[in-house]
């Protein structure tokens, strides 16, 4: 298992010389409504939900981008649904993502990965995955408006959030 | 392009009014509450608790004057009197009275859920039914031990299961239990979210363990479903510890201390208050487990008796004062 990442490692280092590649820093600020539904229970709305993601390891290749996203999400408590209301939380993913850039102006992002959930409130957490689903149109070269879908999924629960935002990128190609 | 931003526009717009959310509370509820106090001081020569009885009291009073005037409420009181164990019983109407002493102190579960019966047997789905105690909790399983007999050292306890299942299943509302008594985190049900803290073997409180806690979230991915519990419990204490009174001054359980504090009884005059804290808005679970652990009084004993409660993913409102 060291020797694989230590491979990895040198492969990530030395893959701008190798694979003329080059490397890329993506951060992202985004908001939006998040829905939950838990088991049997109806579809539930989250007040909001707010996500600051950051692509320090990117690496672009013509068209192309992979990167691995570490991210922050904040799932604000749901309006009383009865009596009972979803519990707010925190979710740190991280994952992989690729990105293609169609043309100049447009690209599209989709990835996944693992996330730990902490509900802050009630000192708990999970373990959760996710899928993700990105539009990103390029008004300059180095920032996005960008229009995400998060798909979380855990035992007996699958939420999704959809958000509006904007992105930096610093560096590679689109 | 056009088309696919309106659509989401749409989505958003719709996302910010009750559109997705289903139906609300039509009928006012009703609370019931059984607080159990037990000082044992009848007893040849189980230790005493000094202020569980005057916690009962002090509890009940500061709850009363809560819900007086917003809702409607019934508060059945157990401690060991003089006479025995006797069960009270107060209502939002001014009824005041005495329903059961049990001459020699002992009562078995059976007798005592049918005393309870009487009062309990009327709640309905949406009322809201809160079990408080403030005694011993035996031998590390954190069995209540609510009932002995005078003048030996006899005494009778109720289990985990005696509770949820003999007990709180016979009647309907939404229940939760507030314990204030040694090892009380045994009543809290194991679910499929894992604890973030984590204890040494002493018992203790530890800081944030985030590799720990991730372990416990993995291996609870396979745990059992406790998505939305029936019962939700605050208690005073983890499965392994220990719970404390008369600590720094404070005539009180530590616990109810912090409980009643959150509540806004007075505790420099010993006396229940007609607070107006709460006008407009409402009590949950989280909001009362978070309210007892900022007013925790002495952080030493935060880390040797730390409050837990029911890890849900959903919280349950109590009072609504909106």
């Amino acid at each position: 298992m060291k020797r694989v990442i230590f491979v990895l490692i040198i492969l990530l280092l030395f893959s701008e010389v190798l694979f003329a590649v080059s490397y890329t820093a993506l951060f992202s600020l985004y908001g939006g409504p998040g829905f939950t539904k838990v088991k049997s229970d109806d579809l539930l709305r989250t007040s909001y939900t707010l996500t600051f993601e950051a692509e320090a390891a990117g690496i672009s290749f013509g068209r192309n981008t992979l990167s691995l996203p570490l991210s922050v999400t904040f799932f604000s408590d749901s309006p009383p649904y009865g009596y009972y209301m979803l519990n707010s939380h925190f979710d740190l993913a991280l994952g992989l993502a690729y990105r293609y850039a169609f043309t100049s102006l447009f690209t599209l992002k989709a990835g996944g990965g693992i996330t730990y959930r902490i509900y802050h409130d009630i000192d708990a957490s999970a373990i959760a995955f996710y899928t993700s689903v990105s539009g990103e149109f390029y008004p300059a070269q180095y920032t996005a408006i960008i229009i995400p879908v998060n798909l979380f999924f855990t035992k007996d629960e699958i939420a999704f959030n959809i958000g509006i935002g904007c992105l930096l990128r610093i560096g590679g190609g689109k | 392009m056009r088309k696919l931003l309106v659509v989401i526009l749409i989505a958003i717009t719709f996302s910010s009014c009750e559109y997705f959310l289903g139906g609300g509370i039509t009928v006012e509820p009703k609370v019931y509450m059984v607080a159990i106090g037990i000082g044992y001081e009848h007893s040849a020569d189980i230790s005493r608790l000094k202020y569980t009885k005057s916690d009962m009291n002090a509890l009940s009073a500061q709850i009363a004057n809560l819900l007086e005037g917003k809702m409607d409420y019934e508060i059945l009181t157990c401690s060991d009197e003089e006479d025995g164990l006797t069960l009270r019983r107060m209502t939002s109407g001014g009824e005041r009275e005495t329903l059961y002493v049990w001459e020699n102190g002992i009562v078995d579960t059976k007798t005592l859920s049918m005393a309870l019966d009487n009062s309990l047997s009327k709640a309905e789905d949406g009322d809201v039914m809160i079990f408080y105690y403030a005694g011993h909790g035996d031998d590390e399983t954190g069995c209540l031990a609510y009932t002995y007999e005078y003048g030996t050292n006899k005494y009778e306890t109720i289990s985990v299961r005696d509770l949820y299942d003999d007990m709180l299943s016979r009647w309907k509302g939404r229940k939760l239990l507030l314990l204030d008594s040694c090892f009380s985190g045994n009543f809290i049900e194991n679910g499929d979210l894992a604890p973030t803290h984590t204890y040494d073997e002493k018992g203790n409180l530890t800081v944030f363990n985030p590799i720990g806690s991730m372990e416990l979230s993995w291996q609870m991915l396979k745990g059992k479903d406790n998505a939305k519990p029936d019962v939700y419990v605050i208690s005073g204490a983890s499965r392994d510890q220990m719970t404390y009174e008369g600590v720094d001054g404070i005539e009180h359980g530590l616990f109810t201390y912090a409980l009643l504090r959150y509540l806004d009884y007075d505790t420099q005059m010993e006396e229940a208050t007609y607070t107006t804290k709460f006008d407009g808005k409402y009590i949950s679970v989280s909001d009362l487990y978070n309210g007892i652990i900022d007013n925790f009084p002495n952080q030493n004993y935060f880390k040797r008796s730390t409050p837990n409660t029911t890890p849900s993913r959903f919280d349950m409102i109590l009072f609504d004062f909106r």
